[in-house]
């Protein structure tokens, strides 16, 4: 559900398909389980989510909170998703942005 | 008009079931209109797993009633009504997941913008029934 990459300086971690309530629990269980104390900046590459409900937008929190002060930045092309993120003010909390490269950049 | 009438329990796997089946039916009218068919699914989803997690107290009948109305080249509305629901009221909790959202301070609970989203993305949100009724409707274009 949730694939991990460590790159330089960052944590890739890439969702596909839908962020729901059904699966909410599992992909928050599994970001938890694969962000170490030592992970400070991560990316969250949901370019191939296609749905995501309330639920979804809690995962995102969770993650946020998880991190203790660290980075996080959000990939987001679907408009959809990315309407749910700007309705609920995710955009206030997290940069959203459209392309992995424009994620990197925020990380610096 | 394209009218579909689905009842489910109180089950979240059940009511997940059932926001498929729904989904499955107007995909079809929606085929053009692919960011309308996320909304209606949002909506469908919300309303529903509120009632399942919120309202219904927790039994196994089929007492959660979901009704959509679709008009392809208009909107559409979603009705869910449940018709043994605890006391819950969802107006009081409507307008405070608005107020949480739009307040200044960051907004870090994990759980309860549900009825925001269905009210950011209707036109109209009624409750009916001693709040047991809960519809809203979409027009497209908006």
């Amino acid at each position: 559900m949730v694939t991990f990459k460590r790159a330089n300086n960052y944590l890739l971690a890439e969702v596909s398909g839908e962020i729901v309530l059904a699966n909410s629990t599992t992909i928050k269980n599994e970001l938890k389980e694969q962000i170490g104390p030592n992970d400070r900046k991560v990316i969250l590459d949901l370019s191939k989510v296609n749905f995501i409900d309330s639920a979804g937008v809690g995962v995102l929190i969770s993650l946020l909170k998880s991190l203790n002060g660290g980075v996080l930045v959000v990939v987001v092309t679907d408009p959809g998703v990315l309407r749910v993120l700007e309705i609920t003010r995710i955009d206030r909390l997290i940069p959203l942005v459209s392309s992995l490269a424009e994620a990197e950049a925020a990380l610096g | 008009m394209v009218r579909v009438v689905r009842t489910c329990s109180s089950d979240v796997s059940q009511a997940e079931q059932v926001i498929s089946q729904i989904v499955a039916e107007v995909t079809p009218w929606l085929a053009e209109r692919p960011e309308e068919l996320f909304y209606l699914r949002l909506i469908l989803t919300e309303l529903v797993m509120n009632a399942v997690q919120y309202g219904s107290s927790g039994d196994c009948r089929p007492c959660i009633l979901v009704r959509v109305g679709l008009i392809p080249s208009q909107g559409f509305v979603v009705v869910v009504g449940d018709r043994c629901g605890r006391n819950f009221d969802p107006v009081d909790i409507a307008k405070l997941q608005l107020r949480l959202i739009e307040s200044e301070q960051p907004d870090l609970r994990e759980r309860g913008r549900g009825l925001a989203l269905v009210i950011s993305l209707s036109d109209r949100v009624a409750f009916r029934h001693s709040n047991r009724v809960i519809s809203a409707k979409r027009s497209f274009g908006t």
